[in-house]
């Protein structure tokens, strides 16, 4: 009888374990989810992870295009120095 | 050029009205008023209407001149200055003695050459012709006038010669306002590009700034919530075992088996204490009370009649003694003097053998005596051994008695304990486990005021259907039984 209470005590130990790995997670996903209201997304807590998956994908691209164009605008920039050195050399 | 002239209240004329063009000529007698009009015109284009020009008896008069689309009027009373009235404007009302700009630039003042100041519009009355007869300084100055074109003509040259000069000059600076306004117009075109693209980059800075941030948050909620899911599968998918039921059951085997040891306990402690005797100690206090009286009336009569031979004995014992006390007393002199004897140095020998023989003799006397003493201090040492053994009986009877009040308090106890395993066997006897709560009690009992069990009940549960699982129910559930 002992030692089968011995067991059942080590097995509600790991249960407790992970109810206690259980909490952290969700007190992480409750943070991420608080920092997407205030980047915009308000639905956040409503939508799965393919859901999550697939919008984080969706910006990544919408980022990746931005990128782009920060780098033609930079690029622009520096045509409009080159031509500024011209016209201040002439 | 054709114009009109009118007045009012002006010297002589209550009321005249002239027009004229091209070359016009007044006649008439003397102080007709001919002059009149001529002083009205210069007075109205110079501002030189004075108070003596106003007709006696009038209070106001009013000149007016009508010449190329305009209409020029003074007017003045006697106290009062000339007021102008132009065009129907009053904006000329206080002048003073200036002549109105509109009024001058009719052209009609005077010319001023240097020094001298000529007059092509009015003559004086009685003049010659103009120029003939004027003055020689006017005459002078006039012909200088003149004569001066030749400078101006020189003048004009070079002024023309700088003017080419200086239109040269301002084409140059016309190419080079030109050049300056194209690099401007190219530096604003590009200062606005270079506007438009920091607004862009400040922009999509901070747009890039949020979707990496997004980006971010939600890489950390997918792993986050895949995390939780694993997690929350595995717990439950994790099931603690309840070891109620096994820990319920094996208590209710341990109280049995406590029950059983306890039974068998009490069986043999019942034994044991049926198989105890306890002595009737009632006669002891009598016995010992008796051998008190005795030890107290050793030396009294009863005494003596109980055991007058011991009694004897120990008289003769406690005369023996005495005589030991006094031979011992003997045999100390004895040593006494044996030791005088050592101690006596010099003293003849025939002297100290004699001395020594006496002694010996009663030191030999007295060993005799004490053997014999010896025999009676054996004697001695039994009645003692016998006082001891009277006083150990007593002792004996006290214990136990002691022994008595010790075991009946243990009997006490037992009793007490067998009515507890006698409890403990009636309720592991008869005591039900309900199915319902895991609770223990026994039915017909206080406790058992609120669950019912069939009769010769189970040890544990209730039979499935039964009343008393459905007692139990409708008692759980708060239903009326």
């Amino acid at each position: 009888m002992r030692q089968v209470q011995s067991e059942v005590k080590v097995i509600d130990e790991r249960r407790q374990v992970l109810l206690r790995e259980q909490s952290v997670a969700e007190h992480r996903v409750s943070e991420a989810i608080a920092k997407l209201k205030e980047l915009g997304v308000e639905n956040a807590g409503d939508l799965n992870v393919a859901d999550l998956a697939a919008l984080r994908d969706k910006t990544r691209e919408a980022l990746t295009q931005n990128l782009a164009t920060v780098r033609s605008q930079i690029a622009e920039a520096n045509k409009v120095f080159a031509e500024y050195e011209a016209v201040a050399q002439s | 050029m054709a114009f009109t002239i009118r007045g009012k209240n002006f010297q002589a004329h209550e009321d005249f009205h002239l027009e004229a063009s091209g070359l016009t000529v007044i006649i008439g007698d003397s102080n007709e008023g001919k002059s009149s009009i001529f002083r009205a015109l210069r007075g109205l284009v110079r501002n030189e209407l004075g108070a003596h020009y106003l007709k006696i008896g009038s209070k106001k008069m009013e000149v007016t001149l009508e010449i190329e689309g305009h209409t020029y009027s003074a007017s003045r009373t006697r106290s009062g200055s000339t007021k102008y009235l132009i065009d129907g404007s009053d904006k000329f009302t206080s002048v003073g003695s200036n002549i109105p700009e509109p009024v001058a630039s009719l052209g009609l003042g005077e010319i001023e050459l240097g020094k001298e100041a000529i007059d092509p519009v009015f003559a004086p009355q009685g003049s010659g012709q103009f120029l003939i007869e004027e003055k020689a300084p006017a005459l002078n100055a006039v012909l200088g006038a003149f004569s001066s074109t030749e400078r101006l003509e020189r003048g004009k040259r070079e002024a023309n010669s700088q003017a080419s000069k200086l239109n040269s000059e301002a084409s140059t600076l016309a190419r080079q306002l030109q050049q300056v306004e194209e690099r401007k117009a190219r530096l604003a075109a590009l200062s606005s590009r270079a506007l438009d693209i920091r607004a862009s980059l400040s922009s999509l800075e901070k747009e890039v700034s949020r979707q990496e941030s997004l980006v971010s948050a939600l890489e950390d909620l997918i792993r986050s919530a895949t995390a939780l899911d694993r997690l929350r599968e595995a717990v439950s998918r994790v099931a603690v075992p309840s070891t109620t039921d096994a820990e319920r059951q094996l208590r209710t085997l341990i109280a049995a088996s406590q029950a059983t040891a306890a039974a068998e306990q009490s069986a043999r402690l019942r034994t044991v204490v049926s198989g105890l005797v306890v002595p009737d100690t009632s006669a002891l206090p009598k016995a010992l009370d008796t051998v008190i009286r005795l030890d107290v009336l050793i030396p009294e009569q009863q005494r003596l009649k109980l055991n007058k031979a011991w009694f004897e004995r120990v008289a003769a014992m406690a005369q023996t003694w005495s005589q030991i006390v006094s031979d011992y007393a003997l045999f100390k002199a004895v040593r006494g003097a044996h030791d005088q004897v050592l101690a006596l140095q010099g003293t003849s020998a025939s002297k100290i053998a004699e001395v020594i023989g006496e002694k010996q003799q009663a030191v030999e006397a007295a060993l005799q005596r004490i053997d014999l003493l010896l025999g009676r201090e054996k004697l001695l040492a039994q009645l003692a051994a016998a006082m001891e053994s009277a006083l150990a009986l007593r002792g004996s009877l006290v214990e136990v008695d002691a022994h008595r009040t010790t075991l009946q308090s243990r009997a006490d106890f037992l009793e007490a304990e067998f009515t507890v395993q006698r409890e403990l066997e009636y309720r592991i006897a008869h005591q039900v486990t309900c199915p319902g709560c895991g609770e223990q009690f026994i039915p017909d009992s206080e406790e058992g005021e609120h669950h019912h069990a069939i009769s010769g009940s189970a040890p544990t549960g209730f039979a499935p259907g039964s009343v008393g699982s459905q007692s139990h129910r409708r008692a759980a559930s708060g239903a009326p039984a």
